[in-house]
């Protein structure tokens, strides 16, 4: 069943689609940083590896990672989550699934298990693009962490793809958010579309300084967290905050989910 | 045993009462026809008897069961094509049978996860567009792959929500066949649909609904014996003969056709018999062309019950 769900989600278009856009943000990236050179001293913005890339070529995929974090990663997970649900209703397949039959709660493990693993794939996927590209066009060495240490290329690759791990685990929330929006109308747009305006509203609220005490609660507070397994030593109590974070909005998100499929009546 | 069972079924939607205490009993082994006009609520009791919509009140048992409470356990036996077929676009026909034989995997015994797909194809004449895409197909044939899906395990039941909707002639016909070959191999066919002309040809039971109500439930010859029947003559003069019948036994002639060329008319066996009316006729010197008894079609009983006026709510 989750090998089967896991099958429908990667062999569709819509998902060679994503997969494409969210690789084609390391080549541009590299290409950019290639052509026109670190921009050192230009906006100094809050990425702190975009100016590491032209030194050493393990920093592309890590800069695609964290650039993509709050707008891309998040939407092309909204649009898989969405259809959930809401694309088996509107299709009118939900009904053929359940009578098949197989229950709602098991449809709904398998759904969110399928989707996470899709989410896996996906940022694992972006960060071997960028350990590639990064590869060709920037130099490949040792790697210089974010506390001026320095650390072999093999340690750097692996830190790479623990910010990738970590990246996993912060959009385990909107996972369980798009599924939940699924849950909730018959339209996968306007699934995606509620989820993902969501996921915006709450990364919104997380920077009005007004709101600092609530900062904790919003899903996008600790995405930054994966910056710290750039630091000499790793530093995991962001993680881990993180890690309770996610959980929590899981839980909410997915009880609601239950709530709602457990007593829906499938007219669709 | 009956094999599906509801008492007092009801579901309203903000207080309106789609289907309204409806109590339906499906005999084990009958080709049993669920008969409305749309907008009747049977969609909706087959969604309340298969588990997808709760029903307000009352209660539905299927094998005996109590559904929703054991559904994992009920369907299994059950196949079912609830209102068209629901595809994906993008999937070919074996695929979407695999998806749905994936899924439901662990609700069946073991010896009964890997069904043979294409032979379910070819059941229903799918098998040289297998591997198509569902979106290329044609409407009546992805009503034949919701019902190679029910076929896809061996069912005991099968619910099948307008069938035919979107065939071609051929394939109602195969469809028909189709049906009368699992009702010999033993299946229970509960079915709902608009042509009454097919339905009397398969069906052993009916139910007619209207308005969520239950109009009438039993053998299809039981709802025959509730309408009239009646005797048409074609005569030499139609119109003295029916006023000899008139005279002589009293009988109520339908006059809506006397005197027309080719006419016939038409009366009540009950107040003359054939043979009766037969010599009657013969014996006052006209010639009589034709007379035979006609049984109600389902079509008439079915007006009588529901109305010639479609409400449509």
């Amino acid at each position: 069943m989750y090998i089967e769900e896991l099958r429908f989600i990667l062999f569709r278009r819509r998902t060679a689609i994503s997969l494409f856009v969210l690789g084609a943000i390391s080549v541009l990236l590299g290409v950019v940083v290639a052509t026109f050179g670190n921009g050192n001293g230009r906006g100094g913005g809050g990425n702190p590896f975009l100016n590491q890339i032209s030194h050493n070529g393990v920093f592309l995929g890590v800069s695609a990672i964290t650039t993509a974090q709050i707008v891309i990663i998040p939407l092309v997970i909204c649009v898989a989550a969405g259809e959930a649900f809401a694309q088996e209703a509107a299709y009118g397949t939900l009904r053929y699934l359940l009578i098949s039959p197989i229950s709602r709660l098991r449809l709904l493990v398998v759904k969110a298990l399928a989707l996470s693993t899709y989410a896996f794939i996906a940022i694992i996927f972006m960060a071997t693009v960028g350990l590639i590209v990064g590869a060709i066009l920037f130099p490949v060495g040792n790697v210089t962490t974010l506390s001026g240490s320095t650390v072999s290329y093999l340690d750097g690759v692996v830190r790479l793809y623990g910010v990738a791990l970590v990246e996993v685990l912060s959009v385990m929330s909107i996972v369980g958010l798009g599924v939940m929006a699924s849950t909730l109308t018959d339209s996968a747009i306007g699934a995606a579309s509620i989820s993902f305006g969501i996921v915006v509203i709450l990364e919104i609220l997380n920077n009005i300084p007004q709101l600092v005490h609530f900062a904790p609660l919003m899903l996008s507070n600790y995405f930054s967290a994966s910056n710290d397994i750039f630091r000499s030593p790793i530093a995991y109590s962001n993680v881990v905050k993180d890690l309770y974070e996610q959980l929590g909005w899981m839980a909410v998100t997915y009880l609601v989910s239950w709530a709602r499929l457990s007593t829906k009546d499938i007219t669709s | 045993m009956n094999l599906i069972e509801c008492r007092g079924l009801t579901k309203s939607y903000g207080g309106n009462n789609v289907v309204n205490g409806i109590d339906l009993e499906v005999p084990e082994g009958s080709v049993f026809g669920f008969l409305g006009p749309n907008g009747s609520g049977k969609t909706t009791t087959i969604r309340m008897i298969l588990g997808l919509i709760a029903p307000s009140a009352g209660e539905i048992r299927v094998f005996g069961e109590e559904i929703p409470k054991k559904l994992e356990s009920v369907l299994p036996k059950v196949g079912a094509v609830v209102e068209g077929p629901g595809l994906y676009p993008s999937l070919s026909p074996r695929r979407y049978l695999e998806r749905m034989a994936n899924h439901s995997r662990y609700s069946r015994p073991k010896d009964q996860r890997s069904p043979d797909i294409s032979a379910a194809l070819a059941r229903v004449g799918l098998d040289k567009v297998a591997d198509r895409r569902s979106k290329a197909l044609s409407l009546g044939m992805k009503q034949r792959l919701s019902l190679a899906n029910a076929l896809l395990f061996p069912r005991q039941l099968l619910i099948l929500d307008e069938p035919t909707n979107g065939m071609d002639p051929q394939g109602i016909v195969e469809m028909r066949d189709l049906i009368t070959e699992l009702a010999s191999e033993g299946s229970t066919i509960f079915i709902s649909s608009h042509i009454l002309f097919e339905i009397e040809q398969l069906c052993s039971h009916v139910a007619v609904v209207q308005h969520g109500n239950l109009l009438f439930q039993g053998e299809l010859d039981s709802l025959r014996a509730q309408m009239p029947t009646r005797i048409s003559v074609k005569t030499s003069d139609n119109e003295r003969v029916a006023l000899l019948l008139s005279e002589q036994f009293g009988a109520i002639v339908s006059t809506d056709r006397v005197g027309q060329e080719a006419g016939i008319i038409e009366v009540d066996p009950n107040q003359i018999a054939p043979e009766v009316l037969a010599k009657a006729v013969v014996g006052a010197g006209f010639e009589l062309y034709e007379l035979h008894q006609e049984r109600p079609t389902l079509e008439e009983a079915f007006v009588s019950l529901t109305g010639a006026r479609s409400d449509v709510y």
